[in-house]
């Protein structure tokens, strides 16, 4: 193989280029490890229940929404029919509802839920002292400390009230009497199945199918796994596009450095190549030389990679936990085909990022062997200009599509963005490069040194050198830039503008609860809304509950809002019709219009007509259809309020042991509404770390290449006379020069960029957005590349005392 | 006569660019080259030398007249028809850059072989470096060798094939006069020993008068042919030349 033999000789050019593809196969293992690893997991309150019972989920998982629960008086029915099954020890209905306990103002224990005590038994807890709880009394576990018989305050969504410990359990969680959790819940999400000793959990599965019918799902075995809670499934998907975000990036960045780096080798090594084409090679023999030679680099760069993926993915996987990407469930496993599809995939990535390479070689003409002049710098050619135009398009479109995306997503579309930037800067820099070195340079045209001439002119007259060494540069300033920019222009938008839509001041924010319970609400002393779900079918429907004081923060177009607080409250059995108000949008999608009524599920799965009473055209709406908040208060009793919007900053005192902080609007909007835009900032700053370690890694690569590529040129400077001191100083200069013009570029595209976000924002809101840009970022990462890029280019030239050429 | 001949130019004519600046490099060129001899082409610069053995060796495609190596006629051959004709029957030297860096003297020597897809005989590559008296230099690199010892390797590498012609394009041109001499004696030697057919570009009259004849050419024609002339008689015949053109 002619290739192993070139590349015996030639490794120590390529060793940049093998550690960059090390570095991906080794984030592509990670990754890899990492995703197939983050399945659901049964939780443990529900371990002991072989088989489960839960109605039918929403068709779209990504909805993250619990299923529509049974109505009480149907689960209640099939309880009675699933205990009389054969092999059924108990039918056990789950009703589960906010609590939490709180001592002194703040949280105990991590239980954020409650259950009626028969739940005990479906995840096999015992009791450890004390007695099963009845009325104003709570079951706790063992590991919080706490002694049967001591009061504590359990908070709910009604707010806080002392109650008793009646016992401690082996197991975590809080558990009350079943009438009074039946009470605190509307429907029931799921029911358990004891089975006796013996009974298979197949056997009673399938007994248990035609009972149930098309009423709800019937799990056993690891099938029960999709009970996972809601939250879990909603942070798994988040890793899950953080770990597909990365594994991308790693892979387009090592594409983008094997494609620089082989068209760089390829331009040094044209002799060499018109020589194999004398001496009879055919244009194919050439490409697949060039392809052997990535395939062995391929397979050097993956063994290295993939044992440091295979140490590194369980810290990370830790990490991921620790920072909410993945839930506290998650254990990593280790399939064995997993890294050698991680070394695979390696391998094909550096084989994309040298084709064009390889057909470059590949038309080198054997002419060109018996030819003196070293070949010239092509201009840029037609299609590599309107390829690199589309680029840099695509990159500002999916900036601009960024601006409507919120959550996961926004990161989704910056890591196109930055994508697309990067082609579009690998593409375009031949062109616009030298320009701007020799606009850079012009103050010291003047000047009497050769420092100023030599690097105006080596940059003028060698486009695709100055343009690889400079695009890493572009690349990780733009990326990081952007990134940077794009997450705070939109969080500190979107944070601002909710509470000023709401024509508030200040904010009351949950303060270690999920949620605002009714006594925090009342307390805050300003508007909020209370979210719940309504179902079309199986389908979620997202709604809040308003009262009449927030009538006013919103413009009707039709109808009347006053019609929502007539919901009749108190009916037995609970009234059949709901008064609701739709949003414009909503009403044009749908075509749902004034007078019109439209059967859904409520939160406590009962059906109710919708009656829609007013449609409204402006306001702070969180959802698209808005009920009385009393109404929702009646069909799920368990709801929480994530915000109160206030005039005024409201004062602490009346909050104290509400599990509830006032904080102003500017500080709300920095601190961001909510745990998404955490998570969000943890991408961003993972996305921005890996492109910016890629590009790094990348300037160092072409650096020392492009000055081993000199050698020739330094001895000519040092036989005209140029002292071992000048030469150096002239490559620094050059280098810096390069840097500082790459580091101009990928600021300007980056800003251009960041202004179409700022402007698409401002339209689709019709507010004025300020664009936010990150200078600390920017003064980082080119004082980073800056150092990095002299420190590389400079020892390859002082090593070579006479700057011999090879 | 004509048939036997290993390469064969009718009448060439090659023009580079277009218009005003178009230049005539060959104005209607023939000449033949009989198996077993040793023919140096020489002339001024520009006088279009090395565009004729870049025609004549299927490198360059012509814009007028014939060209036959060993009885291919290179009209009308794809670039993939003249590589493998060009791997399989020619043999080429040049100045420099002749050997590829990373490779060994023996690696280099069985590159032609390799690229043909045929699996390369070490003994076979052991006596063509043996031949240009490198036995001991098998394993070295092109860096570890002196500038005549890689044209030794180049020629033996040219020889591995044993192509129907060898050409060279200044082989001594970088090389010292001991160099050359060596350089030059393993030519000739190829040409008396195994009846090896080879065309030599060259300006230098020594190593022209290693030569069984000598082409003369000027502006693209071809203006004179010495025959067993040594280096005085061909420089004197330049010089006439040069003052007739």
């Amino acid at each position: 193989m002619i290739a192993l033999d070139t590349l015996r000789r030639r490794w120590p050019s390529l060793v940049g280029t093998g550690l960059t593809l090390a570095v991906a196969v080794a984030v592509l293992t990670v990754c890899g490890l990492l995703l197939v690893s983050a399945r659901p997991v049964l939780p443990a309150r529900y371990a002991a229940a072989s088989v489960l019972v839960r109605p039918v989920p929403p068709g779209d998982p990504e909805a993250f929404a619990e299923p529509r629960p049974w109505p009480v008086e149907r689960a209640d029915a099939l309880v009675a029919g699933l205990s009389r099954l054969d092999g059924v020890r108990a039918a056990i209905p789950v009703h589960r509802f906010y609590a939490q306990l709180v001592r002194d103002g703040a949280p105990l224990g991590d239980a954020r839920d409650a259950a009626g005590w028969s739940a005990t038994a479906l995840g096999g807890y015992r009791l450890v002292s004390g007695r099963a709880p009845s009325a104003a009394e709570v079951a706790v576990s063992s590991g919080l400390g706490l002694a049967p018989g001591e009061t504590v305050t359990l908070l709910t969504a009604a707010g806080p009230q002392p109650v008793t410990v009646s016992g401690t359990v082996d197991g975590p969680g809080l558990w009350v009497a079943d009438d009074v959790a039946r009470a605190w819940t509307g429907g029931v999400p799921v029911i358990g199945l004891l089975t006796r000793d013996g009974a298979a959990a197949a056997t009673v599965a399938s007994a248990a199918n035609p009972l149930v019918g098309g009423d709800g799902v019937v799990l056993h075995g690891d099938g029960r796994a999709v009970l996972e809670p809601v939250g879990d499934t909603r942070i798994r998907w988040i890793g899950m596009q953080v770990l597909t975000g990365l594994s991308a990036l790693g892979a387009f960045v090592s594409v983008f450095i094997v494609a620089s780096t082989f068209a760089f080798a390829t331009r040094r090594r044209h002799r060499e190549l018109a020589l194999l084409r004398l001496l009879g090679a055919v244009p194919g023999q050439v490409r697949r030389m060039i392809h052997g030679e990535v395939l062995l680099l391929g397979l050097a760069g993956g063994a290295l990679g993939m044992p440091i993926g295979l140490l590194a993915a369980a810290p990370f996987g830790d990490w991921l936990v620790r920072t909410g990407f993945e839930p506290p469930t998650f254990t990593l496993t280790y399939p064995w085909w997993l890294p050698l599809a991680a070394v695979a995939v390696g391998v094909l990535v550096a084989q994309a990022g040298a084709g064009a390479a390889a057909r470059r070689a590949a038309r080198v003409s054997p002419l060109d062997a018996l030819r003196e002049a070293a070949l010239d710098d092509r201009p840029m050619g037609w299609g590599r200009w309107l390829a690199g135009c589309a680029a840099l398009a695509i990159a500002v479109l999916s900036g601009v599509a960024a601006s409507g995306a919120d959550g996961a997503n926004l990161g989704s579309y910056a890591l196109y963005a930055a994508m697309a930037l990067v082609t579009a800067a690998a593409l375009l820099a031949p062109a616009v490069l030298p320009p701007a070195v020799r606009l850079l340079t012009a103050p010291f045209a003047g000047s009497r040194g050769a420092t100023a001439l030599l690097v105006r002119q080596h940059t003028r007259t060698a486009a695709r050198r100055t343009a690889s060494t400079a695009a890493p540069v572009l690349l990780s300033v733009a990326f990081a830039m952007l990134v940077g920019g794009m997450v705070q222009t939109t969080t500190a938008f979107y944070g601002l503008s909710k509470v000023t839509a709401a024509g508030a001041a200040a904010v009351v924010v949950p303060d270690g609860t999920p949620g605002l319970s009714d006594a925090a609400v009342t307390a805050a002393r300003g508007r909020s809304a209370l979210p719940t779900t309504l179902y079309d079918g199986p389908e979620p429907l997202p709604a809040v509950g308003i009262g009449t004081a927030e009538h006013a923060l919103f413009t009707v177009a039709t109808g009347d809002l006053s019609a929502l607080a007539r919901t009749p409250l108190d009916a037995t059995p609970p009234a059949h019709e709901l008064p609701a108000a739709v949003t414009s949008g909503f009403a044009e999608r749908t075509g749902w219009v004034l007078g019109s009524g439209h059967p859904v599920s409520g939160p406590d799965g009962r059906e109710r007509t919708l009656s829609v009473v007013a449609v409204v055209s402006g306001g702070p709406a969180p959802a698209e259809i808005l009920l009385d908040r009393a109404a929702v208060r009646a069909m799920e009793p368990s709801a929480l309020t994530p915000v109160v919007y206030t005039e005024r900053l409201a004062a602490s005192g009346p909050l104290a042991g509400l599990g509830a902080r006032p904080l102003t609007a500017a500080a709300y909007a920095e601190a961001g509404s909510a745990d998404d835009d955490r998570l969000v900032w943890v991408f961003t700053a993972l996305l921005i770390g890996v492109s910016a370690g890629f590009g790094l890694l990348a300037v160092v690569n072409t650096m020392v290449m492009s000055t081993a590529a000199r050698a020739g040129d330094l001895r000519v400077l040092r036989l005209s006379g140029a002292t071992r001191r000048q030469v150096l100083g002239m490559l620094a200069a050059e280098t810096s020069a390069v840097v500082v013009v790459g580091a101009g570029l990928g600021l300007g595209v980056a800003l251009a960029a960041l202004a179409a976000m700022a402007r698409g924002l401002s339209t689709q809101l019709g507010v004025a957005v300020p664009m936010v840009v990150p200078w600390g970022t920017l003064a980082a990462t080119v004082g980073v590349c800056l150092v990095l890029a002299v420190a590389a280019a400079l020892p390859p030239a002082a090593r070579r005392r006479s700057f011999s050429a090879e | 006569m004509t048939s036997t001949a290993t390469v064969r130019l009718s009448a060439v004519r090659k023009t580079y660019g277009t218009g005003a600046s178009a230049v005539t490099a060959l104005d209607g060129v023939s000449a033949e080259f009989a198996p077993g001899t040793f023919t140096a082409v020489m002339g001024a610069s520009g006088s279009g030398k090395s565009t004729l053995l870049q025609c004549a060796a299927g490198l360059d495609t012509v814009d007028g007249g014939q060209v036959v190596i060993a009885g291919t006629d290179l009209a009308g051959l794809s670039e993939r028809a003249r590589t493998l004709l060009r791997r399989d029957r020619i043999g080429f030297v040049f100045q420099a850059y002749n050997l590829v860096g990373a490779l060994t003297a023996a690696q280099n020597v069985a590159l032609p072989q390799r690229l043909a897809r045929r699996a390369p005989d070490p003994a076979e590559v052991a006596r063509a470096l043996a031949e240009v008296g490198l036995s001991g230099r098998a394993g070295h690199y092109p860096a570890q060798l002196s500038g005549g010892e890689q044209q030794r390797v180049a020629l033996a590498r040219a020889l591995i094939t044993r192509p129907a012609v060898l050409f060279a394009d200044e082989p001594t041109g970088a090389l010292d006069s001991t160099a050359s001499a060596v350089v030059l004696a393993a030519l000739r030697r190829l040409v008396g020993a195994y009846g090896q057919t080879v065309v030599m570009v060259t300006h230098d009259p020594v190593a022209a008068a290693a030569a069984d004849r000598v082409l003369v050419l000027a502006d693209g024609r071809l203006v004179d042919e010495i025959a067993g002339a040594d280096p005085a008689q061909i420089a004197a015949r330049l010089v006439q030349g040069a003052v007739a053109a």
